[in-house]
């Protein structure tokens, strides 16, 4: 986040230019309403304790995991993302899609390792800024050129529509012999809505006059926890994702 | 513009058939956390019984407008439901519809359950009935026009109204209605949803007096 809030906040931007007659009209990159379709890989970092489980297939619980044993988990995000700008170079986003996050604990002596994977349905409203903000044009002006934005907003999961758990467990006294068990939370009641935070910086290649591709990285910290106060109380397990995205567009 | 309209259409399609694809697949075991559930309190605001259950069990009968709490105190898996108990004829026959209600997994410590006029995400309700004709009355049909009619021959006597104890539940249709005859067939009354009458409200509408919000109770329907 430090990286991001440091860069200069330098837009080179060249003022829009519209003529009329048979001259190319050109706009800024910011000046135009785009469609994106997303998808990338999210990385979800844990703090705090994973609760311990019980699984049907085994009467011996998880136990609780340490903090310390967090490790970080690779999942998937896709999306669609609608640009509508505000002038002067800012614009409102709006995102709508699907996070699949992985969260991981590692064993250690005493307890097992234990992976959840939680599917979520994905709003998110933010500010986009563009640093560096070429035109466009109906021509040639502007295509293969690049622009640079900053992105800070809300991030709201809903569900999840979908959960999975994963641990071993010892299957003897001796702790030689182990069961892989699954489970998964029945009705979605023990989480909480995922509320959150985000900040990010895009990059946008302008392909033709029209379409456009775009990479990105944010990060997002949420500031719900994943289980409900009423299911867990003791609860101070939170996710925080660091997001990275590819995109194509259109614009408008 | 074609070629706008086709990207919108496109993300559209890709959006919906991703969001299939990309559904997690779910284990069919599932999974509580390791802490004692403490106690669940059922409130039952229906105007008929409902028997609930625990893990597959009849746990109790709760009376209409009743709300009990039911202690737990252990760790594990507690699954809840209730059924609607409706009134029945002298040969045993339900005169309403029975619907089975799976609350699922229980995870909140201390949970909290009201029973309303929803099973399954379909809405219930009991028409209310008050007989002031000189003779018994009959309810003949309820949603005649619908999938899930019902017959119930309900006789109601010269004076008696459907009860607020133990009343029959039907589904609420966009077509729904009940027809009520007097016992010789030569007199018959229709409520409906979808007819008006004279204030240009539907004859049967769900009304929910003060003190039965949540029960399903139509209207009263005086008949005479």
């Amino acid at each position: 986040m430090g990286v991001l809030v440091g860069l200069p906040l330098v837009a080179l931007q060249v003022g829009a230019q519209e003529s009329s007659g048979e001259e190319t009209v050109t706009r800024n990159l910011s000046d135009r309403t785009s469609v994106t379709l997303l998808a990338g890989a999210t990385l979800t970092s844990p703090s705090g304790t994973f609760p311990s489980l019980i699984f049907i297939d085994s009467e011996t619980p998880t136990g609780l995991k340490r903090a310390d044993l967090a490790e970080t988990g690779v999942g998937y995000l896709w999306g669609i993302n609608a640009f509508f700008p505000t002038g002067s170079g800012f614009g409102i986003d709006l995102a709508l899609g699907s996070r699949n996050e992985v969260v991981r604990y590692r064993e250690s002596g005493e307890t097992s390792p234990i992976r959840m994977d939680l599917q979520w349905f994905h709003f998110g409203i933010s500010c986009r800024y563009f640093l560096l903000d070429p035109m466009t044009g109906d021509g040639e002006e502007g295509i293969g050129s690049f622009g640079l934005a900053l992105r800070g907003g809300l991030s709201l999961g809903f569900g999840p529509v979908g959960d999975r758990v994963e641990s071993t467990l010892a299957a003897d006294s001796a702790g030689s012999v182990v069961v892989v068990v699954d489970g998964s939370f029945k009705g979605g009641d023990p989480f909480c809505t995922a509320v959150g935070f985000s900040g990010g910086v895009e990059g946008v290649f302008v392909v033709t006059e029209d379409i456009e591709m775009s990479i990105g990285s944010s990060y997002t910290g949420m500031v719900t926890p994943v289980f409900s106060k009423d299911a867990l109380p003791q609860s101070d397990l939170f996710l925080s994702h660091l997001d990275f995205v590819a995109g194509i567009g259109y614009r408008f | 513009m074609i070629v706008r309209s086709r990207f919108v259409v496109g993300c559209a399609v890709m959006a919906a058939s991703a969001f299939l694809w990309g559904c997690l697949g779910e284990s069919p075991n599932p999974v509580v956390f390791d802490q004692v559930i403490e106690s669940t309190i059922f409130s039952n605001q229906l105007l008929s019984p409902v028997v609930v259950y625990r893990n597959g069990r009849v746990l109790d009968t709760l009376p209409s407008r009743t709300t009990r709490t039911y202690q737990i105190g252990q760790k594990g898996i507690f699954q809840h439901g209730w059924k609607l108990v409706s009134p029945r004829s002298p040969f045993g026959e339900p005169y309403g519809i029975e619907p089975f209600v799976d609350l699922g997994i229980q995870y909140n410590v201390n949970d909290v359950v009201i029973i309303t006029n929803t099973a399954n995400g379909r809405t219930l309700f009991t028409p209310r009935i008050v007989n002031a004709w000189f003779g018994p009355i009959t309810l003949i049909t309820v949603n005649g026009w619908a999938s899930d009619r019902r017959d119930p021959g309900l006789t109601l006597f010269a004076g008696e109204s459907t009860s607020l104890d133990h009343a029959p539940y039907y589904y609420w249709n966009a077509t729904s209605d009940v027809v009520i005859g007097d016992v010789n067939g030569f007199h018959i009354w229709r409520a409906s949803r979808v007819d008006t009458n004279e204030q240009g409200e539907p004859q049967l509408r769900l009304e929910e007096p003060g003190g039965y919000i949540g029960s399903g109770l139509t209207n009263t329907l005086v008949i005479f």
